[in-house]
């Protein structure tokens, strides 16, 4: 992946030394920034697009449901699912109620929007499935989803029924031979390392998501909405 | 075995039509009469079916046909305790509509006429006849994805309040006029109270009752109705299974007076779409799925062609056989009163901003 990074620094000459802290955070001059990779995928920049340009009304709904590996840190999903909410909606999340299983987590947030969000979160699939997520923001001008309507799995571009059966889903030339979450890493990478706005965003942004997870974990222990700053 | 006499009342509750098949062709029944409750269903019921009599009073079809045995009470949740009352006064058995009502004083009194007079009083919650329902339960009951951590489920439908119209008015839906929430435009008696099936479906799979009930009303995607229209409900059972229901209007329509092709917008009216979390893995369910798709008439948008009602061959097969052995139905007054007692915690939960412990 860092190969992939240096090669887009070099070819649109970025003078930054970036380099992959794993797939959390880039360190740039001695500083390492967090990543919001699904501020760079391309599913969410369209979903983003469409309430941004009013193609869709006034936000009412947005049900997500995220299940990942068996292992993963459930907190770690709330973390980026609740990112996904507040970039996808231009909003920001006021107050969340959650409750949790062994290996799940529901909740409830509202944004300052009056958007009212579930998230189904869950770390239950075995090594070799991909995750099976699904985003789908309900307004009073239709829907916004990213996934194939009336679907309840994510789909492939391409599929193979041979000896072996495989599928693939490209979604970058540059970068071609990533998976799209490898992508979304490298491309938010490349973004903060041209950008000194974004770096401060990116701080800002990971900083309040931190806060908001705590909120989760205190409303688990008390069974109450929790108001950020509340 | 002699074929049991039904009627239909009222036929102005949303499910009415799809009661026309299996009661003229189910080979144990005898469709004997309806009674509608204005003149408006009275034409819808003529225009679609041929040679059933047809009353304007109930107690009119009733003394005209003391040979009915049983009635199915297609009407609106504040007629449901009247209706019982009546048919249960004659001795004939009930299928009631999914919410007999919302009021728990007059639920113990239902209770108590059903238990007194002896009737068979079955509550219409289809999707126990589901085919894929009952694959999921097999699934269940087979551990395959091991013990189960959370239970998620859409009840998701368009908002049927152009068609039936009783749904949109406040006392008819809910019982009385009730605001959502103090301060709040919008009243109890929408989404919610058209979607009692998955509060019901997860204290049947889970063997459990409800613990926590937390639960928000959402900005309505149809601002001229009285009543919610979006909510989110999530909270945990007694046997520490997590859920998250969405039994929102969350499909939009064309306000059609009678149903029919063209009254989803796109991709189709209806969803019941169930996530189940285990130990050992994930299973992803949709009731109603897969469909068949086209984008002609009447609008060229891109919808499901979904015309048939199995379930209510399994229910109505049921509610015979409830009769003939005087059995008391899977989803009796008993049972269905959690079911209930669960859906008032969701309207107190979005009132008092808390959530509610059972």
């Amino acid at each position: 992946m860092q190969g992939k990074l240096d090669l887009l620094l070099k070819k649109y000459s970025v003078d930054e030394n970036a380099e992959l802290v794993g797939k959390c955070g880039v360190k740039i001059g001695g500083d390492i920034i967090p990543l919001l990779p699904f501020e760079s995928e391309r599913r969410f920049f369209e979903l983003r697009q469409l309430v941004l340009n009013r193609r869709v009304g006034n936000l009412s709904t947005y049900r997500i449901g995220h299940t990942a590996k068996r292992g993963e840190d459930i907190f770690a999903l709330l973390w980026r699912e609740l990112g996904v909410l507040e970039y996808t909606t231009d909003s920001k999340v006021t107050e969340i109620f959650a409750i949790a299983g062994k290996n799940t987590l529901n909740a409830i947030a509202e944004t300052d929007k009056g958007c009212v969000c579930t998230l189904e979160l869950a770390c239950t699939l075995e090594e070799g499935c991909g995750d099976i997520d699904k985003h789908e923001i309900i307004t009073d001008n239709g829907i916004a989803c990213d996934r194939v309507v009336d679907t309840q799995v994510p789909q492939s571009s391409i599929y193979v029924y041979g000896k072996e059966n495989k599928s693939y889903t490209d979604v970058d030339s540059e970068l071609y031979g990533l998976s799209e979450g490898d992508v979304s890493v490298i491309r938010n990478a490349f973004a903060v390392a041209k950008s000194a706005e974004l770096k401060k965003h990116n701080k800002d942004v990971a900083a309040h998501l931190d806060e908001l997870v705590l909120c989760a974990k205190k409303s688990i222990e008390t069974l109450e909405n929790i108001k950020l700053g509340g | 075995m002699e074929k049991i006499k039904i009627a239909m009342m009222s036929m102005t509750h949303g499910h009415t039509r799809k009661y026309y098949d299996v009661l003229k062709n189910n080979p144990k029944l005898e469709w004997i009469a309806v009674a509608t409750a204005n003149d408006e269903v009275k034409e819808i019921f003529l225009n679609s079916v041929q040679g059933i009599p047809c009353y304007d009073s109930e107690e009119e079809m009733l003394d005209a046909h003391p040979e009915i045995e049983a009635v199915v009470l297609a009407s609106e949740n504040s007629e449901h305790l009247r209706q019982v009352k009546l048919c249960a006064e004659r001795g004939i058995d009930v299928l009631s509509m999914k919410i007999p009502t919302f009021d728990m004083d007059e639920y113990a009194e239902m209770q108590k006429v059903v238990r007194d007079s002896g009737i068979v009083l079955q509550i219409e919650l289809e999707l126990h006849y589901n085919p894929v329902v009952i694959r999921m339960k097999e699934l269940i009951e087979n551990k395959v994805f091991g013990e189960m951590d959370a239970f998620n489920a859409t009840n998701i439908t368009l908002s049927p309040v152009w068609a039936f119209p009783w749904q949109g008015v406040p006392e008819l839906s809910y019982g009385r006029r009730v605001p959502i929430k103090e301060g709040h435009e919008k009243f109890r008696g929408g989404a919610l109270c058209d979607h009692p099936h998955i509060f019901d479906m997860i204290r049947e799979v889970t063997n459990s009752e409800f613990d926590v009930i937390f639960a928000k009303v959402a900005p309505n995607i149809r601002h001229d109705i009285e009543e919610e229209d979006m909510l989110a409900v999530v909270g945990r059972m007694k046997n520490g299974v997590v859920f998250s229901l969405d039994p929102s209007w969350s499909r939009a329509e064309h306000r059609l007076k009678v149903p029919g092709p063209g009254w989803e917008v796109a991709p189709k009216r209806m969803e019941v779409n169930i996530v189940i979390h285990g130990d050992e893995g994930s299973t992803f369910v949709d009731c109603f799925g897969p469909n068949t798709y086209h984008n002609g008439s009447p609008d060229n948008a891109y919808i499901v062609q979904y015309t048939y009602f199995d379930e209510w061959v399994g229910l109505v097969d049921e509610f015979v056989e409830n009769i003939r052995t005087r059995r008391a139905p899977k989803i009796n007054l008993d049972w269905h009163k959690n079911t209930i007692i669960a859906m008032n915690a969701v309207y107190e939960s979005i009132a008092t901003g808390k959530a509610v412990k059972l």
